[in-house]
C-alpha cells in the first residue's frame, strides 16, 4: 500500500474480502485500481529464488468495471522481492493458453523464478513486469 | 483473417469487455495503425432492459475496443466474437464485412 501512497495514489482495504485486497484510487477523477496481493515463501536456487502463488481461476475470468492488478511478492532469506505486477489479462491469457498446475478449490498455481536479474514466469520472460507501475502513475501530491 | 474474441463479462450495473493481448497483438500486426485498448465498461442503470440491446451494442463496441475505424479495415475483419468470460460460450458473433455500423 504504501508503494502506491509514495506514488500519490489513495490505498484502502475492502471491509469485506470478496477478492481485492486493496483498492487504490486516483482522487482527483475517480480512478479505481483493484489490487490483488498474492505472497508466497521463495525457494533459493543457485542463482536466485523461485517461488509459486496461487490464483482463483474464477476470480480470473470475472471482469468487472476496473480491471484487477495481481501483485506477487516474494518473501527470502533476505527480505522481499520487488513486486511483480500483472494486469488481469495478461494473466488470465498466460494461464488460458499454458498448462498451469491445477490445486483445489479452481485455483492455478502460478511460478515465477528470479535468476540473475530475470524474472520468468511459466516459461515466459515477465522481467518487465517487476515494479511494473505503469497503470499508477506519480500523482504526487 | 481468424476470429477475433472479446471476452465479456455482465454485472449488476454493466457489461464488461475486455481483449487479451494476443488479440491486441494481432491487431496491430494487421492494421499498424489501429490503438486496441483492452477493456471497457459499459453501465446502465440495475434492472433496465439493456440485456436486449446488448447484441446491437456489440456493433459499437468492438470497433472501439479493437481501435479500428475505418469501415474499409472492418470489411477485412473475419468474425468477432463475444465470448462469455467464464463459461467460455459464444454469446454473439458479428461479421463486419456483413454489416454497416
Amino acid at each position: 500500500m504504501s508503494e502506491f501512497l509514495v506514488l500519490g495514489w489513495n490505498a484502502a482495504i475492502p471491509e469485506v474480502d470478496i477478492g481485492d485486497d486493496i483498492v487504490v484510487i486516483r482522487d482527483e477523477n475517480d480512478t479505481l485500481r483493484r489490487i490483488q496481493v498474492k505472497t508466497s515463501v521463495a525457494t533459493l536456487r543457485k542463482n536466485g529464488y523461485s517461488g509459486q502463488c496461487s490464483v482463483s481461476l474464477k476470480y480470473l475470468m470475472n471482469l468487472g468495471r476496473s480491471p484487477v492488478h495481481f501483485v506477487f511478492l516474494l518473501r527470502h532469506r533476505l527480505g522481499w522481492s520487488d513486486p511483480v505486477i500483472v494486469r488481469q489479462d495478461r494473466l488470465l491469457e498466460l494461464v488460458q493458453n499454458i498448462p498451469v498446475q491445477k490445486v483445489g478449490n479452481g485455483k492455478r498455481t502460478i511460478y515465477f523464478s528470479f535468476t540473475e536479474g530475470k524474472l520468468t514466469c511459466m516459461g515466459q520472460d515477465f522481467t518487465r513486469h517487476v515494479r511494473d507501475f505503469t497503470d499508477f502513475p506519480f500523482i504526487g501530491r | 483473417m481468424e476470429v477475433v474474441k472479446i471476452l465479456v463479462s455482465r454485472q449488476m450495473d454493466g457489461y464488461a469487455f475486455m481483449t487479451l493481448p494476443s488479440t491486441r497483438s494481432h491487431i496491430q500486426i494487421v492494421f499498424p495503425h489501429a490503438h486496441p485498448c483492452y477493456h471497457m465498461f459499459v453501465s446502465y442503470e440495475v434492472n433496465s432492459d439493456f440485456e436486449s440491446l446488448i447484441g446491437r451494442v456489440a456493433a459499437h463496441i468492438y470497433p472501439i475496443l479493437l481501435g479500428v475505424d475505418d469501415e474499409c479495415d472492418l470489411e477485412k475483419l473475419g468474425d468477432v466474437q463475444f465470448v462469455d468470460s467464464q463459461t467460455g460460450d459464444v454469446l454473439f458473433s458479428v461479421t463486419p464485412r456483413e454489416q454497416k455500423v
